[in-house]
């Protein structure tokens, strides 16, 4: 986890919106802590979720996180945010720059310390699943759906190859899988909204 | 191009699987970086992917298991022949007991399937088309710890699909012993 968690955070009003947290951290540099917690607490998930698709290792996201809310609170401190608004194109930039970096290196990023990033926020991670469980679940679905889960993500295997090997179209093979993760969603108790 | 809110499920289930192309995948990654609602949908179907993805798939190939010794994964062989009837232990020292289901001509081949049966013939698992070793002459099956919440006694039965018509089917049945 980074920072210290900060289950509260006073002085912020939850509709203030991205852009308005940025424009008031811009103009009131380091007298914004509670604005600053609360952009860091609502970005970190989400660059979480670009680091595990990017970099398929929940430390290494972890890493990305850290330094994407380093680099963008400079950024916000300094006033480079020219167009609030635009804010997740630039920090869909400082993804992909970062984890172009990350990439490069062999082992997890050291280059920025966990006291740069100075602002406690709340910060939850996506759960896991056990694989008693989630075989618990595979078993109840109909084989075709098990074919299809298990083609795409165990064996990672194209859409066309699953396709062939099962004598449909790509197109089915997509509406087959997507239902069978909802089901799956459903069996572990993943369909409702998080707290 | 922007995304439209609500990113739909199968749109977040596509985007995970790795089935959308470059352009698809930003504009999904810009919309999730700016909404909390879209992004909580897009974690809890990660979830399940991740769980899907760090599964081991029931039959595996030669390179797979490589990876996994390498890996430090303690895995024993457990050889068996058509028609056998074999006592199969998994003790608390392994994480993987490896059947190779052997004794096979796959020379003409083009798909294996398998069904993972009870004793009294309830198919229980069905896998189609899964990896098999030509030269070998077998098919590996990794049993894992959490399967042992199934019924001890399977039977292991192959269908080869050859070029040149039906194959006989190969049964193997394995005993399971289980040491927690």
């Amino acid at each position: 986890m980074l920072g210290a968690s900060c289950y509260s955070r006073p002085g912020v009003s939850q509709a203030a919106d991205d852009s308005e947290l940025v424009r008031r951290i811009g103009a009131a540099p380091m007298q914004s802590r509670a604005d600053e917690s609360e952009l860091c607490a609502r970005l970190a998930p989400r660059v979480r979720l670009y680091g595990l698709k990017h970099l398929r290792d929940r430390d290494r996201a972890d890493d990305l996180v850290q330094q994407v809310l380093v680099a963008l609170l400079e950024a916000v401190r300094e006033g480079r945010i020219e167009d609030p608004e635009r804010l997740p194109r630039f920090v869909l930039g400082i993804c992909r720059n970062m984890v172009t970096r990350l990439r490069v290196q062999a082992s997890r990023l050291t280059t920025v310390s966990p006291e740069a990033l100075d602002v406690p926020f709340e910060d939850v991670g996506p759960a896991r699943v056990s694989p008693a469980r989630l075989y618990a679940c595979l078993e109840k679905l109909d084989e075709r759906a098990f074919a299809v889960v298990r083609m795409s993500f165990m064996e990672e295997r194209l859409p066309g190859e699953i396709a062939d090997a099962l004598g449909t179209t790509q197109g089915n093979v997509r509406v087959i899988r997507h239902r069978a993760v909802a089901r799956l969603q459903k069996c572990l108790g993943i369909e409702e909204e998080r707290s | 191009m922007s995304a439209v809110h609500p990113l739909s499920h199968e749109q977040l289930v596509d985007y995970w699987a790795g089935s959308l192309e470059p352009g698809e995948e930003s504009v999904i990654e810009e919309h999730v970086l700016s909404c909390q609602a879209c992004t909580q949908t897009s974690m809890r179907v990660f979830e399940v992917v991740e769980a899907l993805k760090s599964a081991l798939p029931p039959v595996i190939d030669g390179a797979r298991v490589a990876m996994l010794e390498q890996q430090g994964v303690r895995i024993r062989r457990n050889p068996v022949v058509p028609g056998e009837r074999k006592r199969s232990p998994f003790p608390r020292d392994i994480d993987i007991l490896l059947h190779e289901l052997g004794g096979l001509d796959l020379t003409t081949v083009a798909r294996v399937d398998l069904d993972l049966q009870t004793e009294e013939g309830e198919v229980l698992w069905h896998f189609d088309d899964v990896p098999f070793d030509v030269d070998r002459g077998h098919l590996l099956v990794a049993c894992q710890r959490h399967f042992s919440a199934g019924p001890p006694n399977l039977v292991a039965v192959v269908h080869a699909h050859s070029v040149e018509g039906p194959t006989p089917v190969a049964r193997y049945t394995l005993l399971h012993e289980w040491e927690f």
